[in-house]
């Protein structure tokens, strides 16, 4: 039951999913740009944008999970698993454009596995998906032995077209956010699949019983959110050149968080990319700016708790204003 | 609530803009680690001392990310000094290279840039511990006490590439004597460890030396000795510093112990970059701050400092 807007004109122009995100976004940046200019320059906005870049990537994917209802917590473990198969493959003589597809195409798999046995096995997904992190952790542990795999001078180029330089110092990692950003606001916002998605997570028996197979939706978001975290997990290692193994841990809380505080909500049924993409871009900018302005790094993680925190309840005023309980 | 919230940032700020210098120390060890609040100590210390503002920034879970990411915004502050672990020259070098050429000083700690010429990173100086020496000085130590007739080498991560420095130096004293010394893989389990090592004992009846290259290694080691009942026989040395090390030590279980002194760490580098910034003064080369052999002649003191919180 939407209301009609009786207030003045500009709250017409509010009346949008992201708002939340959008003014967090301009306070932080006014905040932090009064108290340290550096925070604003252009060295500096650039190191935001890839810290963005390389979480927003696992965010694209996991608010798509997290739309269709669902979590996906083992999205850092396949941050870290991907670069390690691209590098050993490539180590071991095989062509570095084969070994990322094969590495990739790994990823999108393990996402599969994810959507498989949460949808037939009828467990909830935050068990399945932990177990998997759990899983996928335990290899990346036992490939590794522990010890850190560096980039081989055969997998340079493929890896830095996900995560190599440009211009100033910019990332290509950012260039493929913002694309990212773009292609999945058409999928949700202008395509059948993208109502789907949204069915499946806010009225998962409405869904199926119009015909939307959600199990077979929310096993492609899944796959997806696999690829995702594999992609940004190659775009870290060329700017790295090296994975260890502790690369991607609680990333996925990370993600999670990005992806609440652009106003998916966890109940499913309700998000949006740019959502996603401010979310990325607002925890990049916390930790950074922290430090500019001189405070310790570990005021970071209480920040970013409250944060979260008043961005759900936010949210869920909004969604209420917008389109009704 | 907002509020306090705006007074507190403005504070933190302002506390910025009136310090004399800036500098950030960027560390791989989380502020939750107490081997890494020592390190923060003598940082505060110096930084009290000198009237400059030093910021320490660790990641709270070990994460190279974390890590690199803290750096990356440490530089873009543009601050008057940084102090950073080359924990791994692959990550760290293009965003300190960048910093150098851009004017900002660094001084390495803790962990160094092991190159040499010219793809070295072009700090000032490194400040900590040699490795090879603490196994080296500590072998050394043994031999001024006793000849060993046979020595092992008790390593509890194999692979590591500061333990298989520790092992090389101890090698190293000890060959020239003509000492037979093996490394032996205890693994991190410490059950494991014990029996690995209790079957390596009775295979070499005549070892009576086992060097430990961590508080990890030595506690199978000490446990060994005293189950099998070799106490006096078979000698136990450790490494790095910890309250068991030092009780084992004063119990006679232990010969030696090897302490890398991360308080001076903290302090030295804040010191050396007050005095580069304001003098244009710096050391030439490395300053090592450990290895510190403790034994039980030093002990006592040495407790005293860690009481205090220097240790």
């Amino acid at each position: 039951m939407a209301t009609n807007n009786n207030g003045p004109l500009i709250l017409k122009y509010l009346r949008f999913k992201e708002v939340g995100g959008v003014v967090s976004l301009v306070a932080i940046f006014g905040i932090f740009g009064i108290m340290n200019p550096q925070f604003l320059s252009l060295g500096n906005l650039v190191t935001i944008s890839t810290v963005a870049a390389e979480l927003g990537l696992v965010t694209m994917g996991i608010n798509l999970v997290m739309i269709s209802g669902e979590f996906d917590l083992s999205v850092g473990s396949i941050f870290a698993l991907t670069p390690i198969i691209f590098a050993l493959l490539a180590k071991n003589g095989v062509p570095a454009i084969l070994a990322v597809i094969i590495a990739l195409a790994f990823a999108a798999g393990q996402g599969i596995v994810n959507g498989v046995v949460t949808t037939k096995g009828r467990i909830p997904s935050f068990i399945t998906t932990l177990g998997t992190q759990w899983f996928w952790r335990g290899v990346v542990l036992a490939v590794t032995g522990g010890f850190p795999i560096l980039l081989p001078s055969s997998g340079k180029f493929i890896a830095e077209i996900f995560g190599g330089r440009f211009g100033p110092n910019m990332r290509w990692s950012s260039l493929w956010f913002v694309g990212f950003t773009f292609l999945f606001y058409f999928i949700l916002d202008w395509t059948r699949y993208g109502n789907w998605i949204s069915a499946s997570g806010g009225n998962p028996s409405v869904a199926d019983a119009m015909g939307v197979e959600s199990w077979k939706i929310k096993t492609s978001t899944f796959m997806i959110s696999g690829l995702m975290a594999g992609l940004a997990g190659i775009a870290t290692f060329a700017r790295f050149r090296i994975v260890d193994p502790s690369l991607g841990v609680e990333m996925e809380l990370q993600a999670i968080t990005a992806a609440v505080i652009g106003g998916t909500l966890m109940t499913g049924g309700y998000g949006s990319a740019f959502g996603a993409f401010l979310g990325s871009i607002i925890l990049a900018s916390l930790n950074n700016g922290l430090i500019l302005i001189g405070a310790p790094a570990y005021w970071y993680q209480a920040f970013v708790g409250i944060i979260l925190v008043a961005a759900a309840l936010s949210n869920i005023r909004i969604k209420k204003k917008l389109v009704g309980e | 609530m907002k509020k306090v919230l705006v007074i507190l940032l403005v504070v933190l700020s302002s506390s910025l803009l009136l310090a004399e210098m800036n500098f950030y120390l960027v560390s791989h060890g989380g502020p939750a680690d107490p081997f890494w609040g020592i390190v923060m100590k003598g940082m505060n210390d110096a930084a009290e001392k000198y009237g400059v503002n030093a910021t320490y920034l660790g990641p709270v879970k070990y994460s190279l990310q974390t890590f690199v990411n803290n750096l990356n915004a440490a530089i873009a502050a543009k601050p008057d000094g940084l102090i950073v672990t080359i924990t791994d020259v692959n990550a760290v070098e293009e965003p300190l290279k960048r910093a150098i050429s851009s004017g900002i000083p660094v001084i390495a700690i803790n962990v160094p840039d092991p190159r040499t010429g010219l793809d070295k990173i072009p700090y000032i100086a490194y400040i900590g511990n040699n490795e090879y020496l603490g196994g080296y000085n500590g072998a050394m130590y043994v031999l001024s006490q006793f000849t060993p007739k046979r020595a092992v080498i008790a390593i509890h991560e194999v692979g590591h590439a500061g333990m298989e420095m520790r092992a090389k130096g101890i090698m190293d004293a000890l060959s020239p004597k003509g000492i037979p010394v093996e490394k032996l893989n205890i693994t991190v389990d410490p059950s494991k460890g014990v029996s690995v090592l209790e079957g390596y004992l009775r295979k070499h009846p005549d070892t009576d030396m086992i060097f430990t290259l961590g508080p990890i290694g030595t506690l199978p080691a000490v446990t060994v000795v005293e189950d099998m009942g070799l106490e006096g026989k078979v000698k136990v040395s450790g490494f790095d510093l910890t309250e068991e090390m030092l009780k084992w030590i004063e119990e006679g279980k232990v010969l030696y112990t090897v302490d890398q002194q991360q308080y001076l760490q903290g302090y030295l580098a804040v010191e050396f970059l007050y005095f580069y910034k304001k003098y244009g003064l710096s050391p030439i080369g490395d300053v090592l701050t450990g290895p510190f052999i403790i034994t039980k002649d030093n002990v006592g003191p040495v407790e005293n400092s860690v009481k205090e919180g220097y240790r």
